[in-house]
């Protein structure tokens, strides 16, 4: 038998967080597309993800340190990213550059 | 000269006796590290949870009693986190104005470190101590360490002086119950304390795959140090684009739905395929990326229960789809068999952490541990 718990589903809305208690913050903030941005991950994922727009995700190894950069270079010209790790809407945040 | 013979032996005995009390205070007077293996190098991991800039933490450190046996006090009047050296960079943002408000309450406890409840009541002992509550200041330390290890003087390490001794009692759980609220210094920091887990892991094999052409595959994964009775099964998964509404699915089989409709099941074109039994359906929160018509992401976690029969057994999951279009469809991930790990809590200390303190229970991470000295008299 098939326990149904709930019919529903919800769509998140973690476009341009404003929230302190997402897991992510980024230095710039708000970041832009022509300068490195340095990524803080606060869970305890021990990897996580980030994907600019277009391109293929990235794996990053966090066990470590919270902390990684992605180059300027990787940046230019694009017009966002999503960083993304488990833990439902504190574990996602996407990135619109103006 | 009977006078003065007599004023000298006063002194001498005075002497004699603050000499001897003062020893009985320096050999009562002792500090253990926890865990023990940490005394002397830097943990493996690091905790931001404590310390940041406007953060709301509730974090409950269940420590053994075997790791308290070798303190020669009765009474706990002290503890101190430490600096983490691996992630020395950082503490570049502090700047020496940043304060913590907390308020640490203490017990002993039948509770197990090795086992600890998601309820925090659950954990502690009868008589809870408030032992610390105040403002926690954060020593500004350097960005650049060479050392192996930080130590825990007060001009390098977070440091809690007990407003009441807390008597120790042999034999039981030490409960240390700790609620950050936030405070702003202005700007964005945090201050990482080391910490030190021991690594247990399940293992994941895939199971089938997407039906629509993904970036990245297998679009399910599971975090398979998450496959840990007591824990919470953690599992992110791709988005079709245009998803509509996300569900996952927990099972018992991949071979058979409902143990009698066998699998693979084909439920939708092109190769949708339910692949593990749907014995249990819940909705799953979703993201869009930068468009609708983008890959989007989703995630769920769910706790599970620290019992024998979970060791070592497998568990079944797949994320089913709905999306939007001229005409709605369902679309499948890959199926995910994860198999929870047969090893059993071994460190000697455990957490309990939520960011909602006016809740009453948090998720469980088993072999954790902030790497604290404790100190007694």
């Amino acid at each position: 038998m098939c326990l149904v718990v709930l019919l529903c589903s919800a769509k998140g809305s973690a476009t341009q967080w404003t929230m302190t208690d997402n897991d992510w913050s980024v230095i710039p903030d708000p970041p832009s597309n022509d300068q490195d941005i340095t990524v803080v991950y606060r869970g305890d994922d021990e990897w996580v993800e980030y994907e600019i727009d277009g391109e293929k995700p990235v794996r990053v190894d966090v066990t470590e340190s919270g902390r990684f950069v992605i180059p300027r270079k990787a940046l230019v010209g694009k017009a966002g990213l999503s960083l993304q790790a488990s833990g439902g809407e504190r574990g996602f945040r996407v990135i619109r550059f103006r | 000269m009977r006078t003065k013979l007599s004023t000298l032996f006063a002194l001498t005995t005075a002497a004699a006796l603050a000499t001897t009390i003062e020893s009985a205070a320096l050999v009562a007077q002792s500090s253990t590290v926890i865990p023990p293996s940490c005394a002397t190098r830097d943990g493996n991991r690091h905790m931001t949870v404590y310390f940041a800039e406007n953060r709301v933490r509730r974090v409950q450190v269940l420590i053994d009693a075997r790791h308290l046996s070798g303190l020669s006090g009765s009474r706990l009047v002290r503890m101190s986190f430490r600096k983490d050296i691996k992630g020395a960079d950082m503490y570049g943002r502090i700047r020496g104005n940043e304060t913590t408000p907390m308020v640490v309450n203490a017990s002993f406890t039948d509770a197990k470190a090795d086992m600890p409840s998601a309820i925090f009541r659950d954990n502690h002992g009868s008589k809870v101590v408030e032992i610390f509550r105040g403002g926690l200041a954060l020593p500004r330390v350097s960005p650049t360490d060479g050392r192996a290890v930080a130590t825990f003087a007060s001009t390098e390490a977070p440091t809690f002086v007990f407003k009441q001794p807390l008597d120790i009692v042999a034999g039981k759980t030490l409960c240390l119950d700790f609620e950050s609220f936030p405070a702003s210094a202005g700007h964005e920091w945090e201050w990482p304390i080391d910490a030190e887990t021991h690594r247990v892991a399940g293992t994941s094999r895939v199971i089938g795959s997407a039906c629509w052409n993904s970036k990245s595959t297998p679009v399910t994964t599971v975090m398979e140090s998450s496959l840990r009775p007591g824990m919470h099964l953690k599992s992110t998964s791709r988005t079709p684009p245009n998803t509509a509404a996300a569900f996952l699915m927990y099972g018992l089989s991949d071979q058979f739905a409902f143990g009698t409709v066998p699998l693979p099941l084909t439920i939708a074109a092109p190769a949708c395929q339910l692949v593990v039994s749907p014995d249990v359906f819940v909705p799953a929160i979703f993201f869009h990326r930068l468009r609708a018509s983008d890959e989007g992401h989703t995630s769920q976690i769910v706790p599970t229960p620290q019992i024998a029969a979970m060791y070592g057994s497998t568990l079944y999951l797949q994320y089913l789809f709905l999306v939007s279009g001229a005409t709605p469809s369902l679309a499948t991930g890959n199926g995910i068999a994860a198999k929870f790990t047969s090893d059993t809590p071994t460190l000697g200390v455990s957490l309990v952490a939520t960011t909602n303190t006016t809740g009453s229970s948090g998720r469980v991470f088993l072999d954790f541990a902030p790497v604290i000295e404790l100190e007694s008299r």
